[in-house]
């Protein structure tokens, strides 16, 4: 959050507290997505998306060890698919996880962190992962 | 609302020829699959052509500089993997709206080696970060989410593949053509699991086309004895079951053989409506019977 540190992606941004991924909500049907809507896309409502902060717990609903990618990107690494608690579910990497505890319905939260990578005048891209949610009550 | 039926298909040896342009590719296909009915580019009155990689450069009117300026409507469509089957759609919902009595769908791809994805581009790079955009990935997930709801295994996926891989060595048009045991494809190198490498799909160049037409069409054309079946959405039959015999059939007496009947009953099947239906009946219940070797060897004693 402070300088030189840039969100990888629109849905991540500043909070109290730190970084935190933005949703919406529809007023409507209470549909869940990641990011800003203007229409909601599961009862076509219009207006009635508001903001929400969504939470950083979940657990992994599907989950992929990557072996080859493309070209100069390490390997390997978790992609998981997560359902966060009250939703959406969210697509990233799972990191520091052991083959062992990798499961379905692993809990899970998400963090924030350097990607590693600069922008052109030399800021971090931050990016969010998920890490195993070892304290959360299986 | 009459039936439209399939009344050639062909496609061409699948393989990697970068000398060659897309709309080569396509072209080879469109002319195998005229071929299959007899017919010619000039009586072909709709094109729809389907391709994925250059879907800005008008590949299908491109096709048509190469096998026939004939002035017809072309489209050109872009659908991910499903981009060859839109286009035969999009000809059988032509033909069914009464637009057009005869239409030619071509599906084309030319590829490069290397995972499908998006690639990287200019600023933050996502892949491995956020999860990864490979298709090998995508698909992972998706088996994935087969394994959460059925418990699906490692293994069983792989017999996916030893099965895939076994089909492949019958069709002389595939590009590779040998058997992949199974043990062969649960020690591949892993791409996402649980796919490895022979569980993904390879890169390659083909193409295919399908000659469709209306029944009024294919009644003037002459093209009931080639007992093509009514295809899409009829509901009676899978698109598959269109053809029974395999390349250059044609018309009148040839493709009778090759359908496996007699000229006795050939004259029966002709007269009309009930006729052909029988002629149809006949056909499915003998490739049922017989296996493809017989249908095959009457297709090569057709072609004679």
């Amino acid at each position: 959050m402070g300088e030189g540190q840039r969100a990888a992606q629109d849905y991540i941004v500043p909070g109290d507290g730190g970084w935190q991924l933005a949703g919406s909500r529809c007023g409507a049907c209470h549909a869940v997505y990641l990011g800003a809507r203007k229409v909601c896309a599961a009862c076509g409502a219009r207006g009635r998306m508001q903001a929400e902060v969504l939470r950083d717990r979940g657990r992994v609903h599907g989950f992929t060890t990557v072996h080859r990618s493309f070209p100069g990107v390490p390997v390997p690494f978790v992609m998981a698919v997560v359902d966060l608690d009250g939703g959406p579910a969210l697509r990233g990497t799972l990191r520091d996880v052991s083959a062992q505890e990798l499961r379905f319905d692993l809990p899970v939260r998400v963090v924030f962190g350097d990607s590693g990578q600069r922008d052109p005048g030399g800021a971090a891209w931050i990016a969010f992962y998920f890490v195993p949610d070892r304290e959360a009550v299986s | 609302m009459s039936s439209v039926y399939i009344v050639g298909a062909d496609l061409i040896g699948f393989g990697r020829f970068p000398a060659r342009s897309v709309p080569d590719l396509a072209a080879e296909a469109a002319l195998l699959a005229l071929d299959d009915c007899g017919l010619s580019i000039r009586d072909v009155q709709a094109l729809y052509c389907g391709n994925l990689y250059q879907s800005a450069a008008m590949v299908g009117q491109r096709m048509l500089r190469e096998i026939g300026m004939t002035g017809i409507p072309v489209v050109n469509v872009a659908n991910a993997c499903a981009t060859g089957a839109t286009a035969l759609r999009e000809a059988w919902i032509a033909i069914r709206a009464g637009v057009c009595e005869l239409a030619l769908a071509v599906g084309v791809e030319q590829m490069d080696k290397g995972l499908l994805g998006a690639g990287a581009g200019a600023g933050f790079v996502a892949e491995g970060v956020i999860g990864s955009d490979t298709m090998p990935a995508m698909f992972a997930l998706i088996g994935q989410e087969h394994t959460r709801r059925y418990g699906t295994t490692f293994e069983q996926f792989a017999r996916v593949a030893v099965k895939n891989h076994h089909h492949a060595t019958l069709n002389p048009k595939a590009m590779y053509r040998v058997e992949t045991p199974l043990a062969e494809v649960m020690n591949a190198p892993m791409i996402a699991y649980p796919l490895t490498r022979p569980m993904c799909s390879v890169n390659v160049d083909g193409a295919a086309a399908a000659v469709l037409a209306s029944e009024a069409a294919v009644r003037r054309l002459g093209l009931r004895a080639r007992g093509a079946d009514p295809c899409l959405g009829d509901g009676e039959r899978p698109l598959g079951a269109a053809r029974a015999g395999h390349g250059g059939l044609q018309r009148g007496d040839a493709a009778r053989g090759a359908l496996g009947l007699g000229a006795g009953r050939a004259g029966a099947a002709r007269s009309g409506p009930r006729g052909t239906a029988r002629l149809l009946r006949d056909r499915r219940a003998r490739s049922l019977r017989e296996p493809r070797a017989v249908l095959r060897r009457r297709g090569r004693r057709a072609d004679r």
